[in-house]
């Protein structure tokens, strides 16, 4: 699994770091996602499916 | 247009929870978009299915910062127009909002909630203890389940408690539309706007550790707030943040007070309050809507409708998280649903709540504060139609028994 991220859209909710702080974090600044595990193993896959399908603003892409 | 049409009501918080979701339930029926009598602004659209309420609040041809230059348009609530006023942060357009709402979630930031928990905590055992002292039973609701947030939020963005007797009513009048013409809106928002500019000066010339403060600091951005936005902000948290969050707060409370194997089921394991909560997010509504009225910026084709340039289209999220093709039996509240779509309680879009992990924070601490303190809680005048009998915006009385752990 690698994520894509399309940080133009991110509207800092932080659903994604809720579901899935191992992968994701946000910027002290504005809230923003930061991406810590761009091809997360296995184990974090459900908890990251659950990031993107979260995202109110769609940011998060996930490819095999 | 046909007579029949469903009429969206005011007046939110006295509103039957099944009388709206009996209607969402016809709503989400037949075709993509349903007309309706709003209560303000003649007839519109309402979305109300799941796929088509986030596809509408994803869409930028559907404009918020439309509204605020229309003297007229369907709405569920008079002061969402009025006279010609600049814009308030949560009606602005992407990318101005973008930006704007950038610098805004650096305050609200998980981070950032998980910091202030502490103050949460401290706020919950206050309530817990002066409801203790006063014996059993007690009345949950207000004492409880809107004190709790309307002490969080006022402790968040820095308004003193003290502070609430001169405003509050003004933001429950206009939080549950209750303002019939646009004088009565007038005068509320006059209220309001007067208490959070002189919040405002206090905090220029006396800084502290809270939202107003915080934003008024915000010198390292291209723009500044202004005195409008930063009342906005306070505005919205203190009628829809505080009025949505204890919907939930005790629309919550009331279903395990009333149900005891759910209220064992939470005391048995309280880390899972979090993820139970989820469940309450999806199936309780927070209001009648959830957000505001849309104006589509030029014609739009919303499945088999076509919405033409200047029309509004209301997206309910209640009616969405509702939506049979989305959640097996999802009028039946169900702890152990299996994971699927994300609820769109708080919203989706750019214009999703700002307050979201604040409004999930605090109702976690409140919840799991409860269940630690009382071995059990049960309603002290039981109501056989409970179910019935429950209000859109959550229980205005919850007179319970309660039993101290040991």
């Amino acid at each position: 699994m690698k994520i894509r991220i399309d940080v133009q859209k991110c509207i800092g909710a932080g659903n994604c770091v809720m579901w899935s702080p191992e992968v994701f974090d946000q910027r002290d600044e504005d809230g923003i996602v930061v991406v810590l595990e761009e091809t997360p193993n296995e184990a974090l896959w459900d908890s990251v499916r659950t990031a993107a399908a979260a995202c109110p603003a769609n940011v998060i892409t996930l490819e095999d | 247009v046909s007579t029949n049409l469903y009429e969206l009501p005011t007046k939110q918080d006295l509103v039957p929870a099944e009388e709206v979701e009996q209607a969402f339930a016809e709503l989400r029926e037949g075709l993509a978009l349903r007309q309706v009598k709003f209560p303000f602004g003649g007839v519109g659209w309402v979305a109300a299915r799941y796929d088509i309420v986030k596809s509408v609040l994803e869409d930028p041809r559907f404009s918020v910062e439309a509204t605020s230059h229309l003297a007229d348009y369907p709405r569920i609530r008079q002061v969402e127009t009025g006279p010609p006023r600049p814009p308030a942060f949560i009606q602005y357009d992407p990318p101005k909002h973008t930006v704007k709402r950038a610098v805004l979630m650096r305050h609200f930031s998980l981070k950032r909630i998980h910091e202030f928990r502490p103050r949460i905590e401290e706020i919950v055992r206050e309530r817990l203890d002066e409801i203790v002292a006063s014996g059993s039973p007690a009345d949950f609701a207000p004492r409880f389940t809107q004190d709790v947030p309307i002490r969080v939020l006022s402790a968040y963005i820095g308004a003193p408690y003290e502070d609430f007797p001169r405003f509050i009513d003004a933001a429950h009048f206009l939080g549950n539309a209750y303002a019939k013409t646009p004088e009565d809106s007038v005068r509320a928002l006059g209220v309001l706007g007067e208490y959070f500019s002189d919040l405002v000066r206090r905090k220029r010339a006396n800084p502290g550790n809270d939202l107003i403060s915080w934003m008024v600091n915000d010198h390292d951005v291209a723009e500044a707030w202004t005195e409008e936005e930063i009342n906005g902000v306070g505005f919205i948290m203190l009628t829809a943040g505080h009025s949505a969050t204890a919907s939930i707060l005790g629309g919550m409370l009331e279903w395990m007070v009333y149900e005891p194997a759910i209220y064992d089921r939470v005391r048995c394991d309280p880390s899972k309050t979090p993820a139970y909560l989820e469940e309450f997010l999806r199936y309780l509504p927070a209001g009648l809507a959830g957000t505001r009225t849309r104006i589509a910026l030029e014609d739009v084709q919303v499945g088999d409708v076509l919405v033409r340039k200047g029309e509004g289209v209301l997206p309910i999220v209640h009616a969405a998280n509702f939506d049979e093709s989305v959640y097996e039996g999802a009028d039946r509240l169900d702890l152990d649903r299996p994971a699927g779509p994300p609820h769109v309680g708080f919203g989706h879009g750019p214009h999703a709540c700002v307050g979201l992990q604040l409004a999930r924070v605090q109702i976690d601490v409140a919840i799991q504060a409860v269940v630690r303190r009382f071995a059990a809680m049960t309603p002290a005048e039981p109501d056989p139609d409970w179910k019935a009998n429950r209000l859109l915006r959550g229980p205005k009385r919850l007179m319970v028994d309660w039993k101290l752990a040991d």
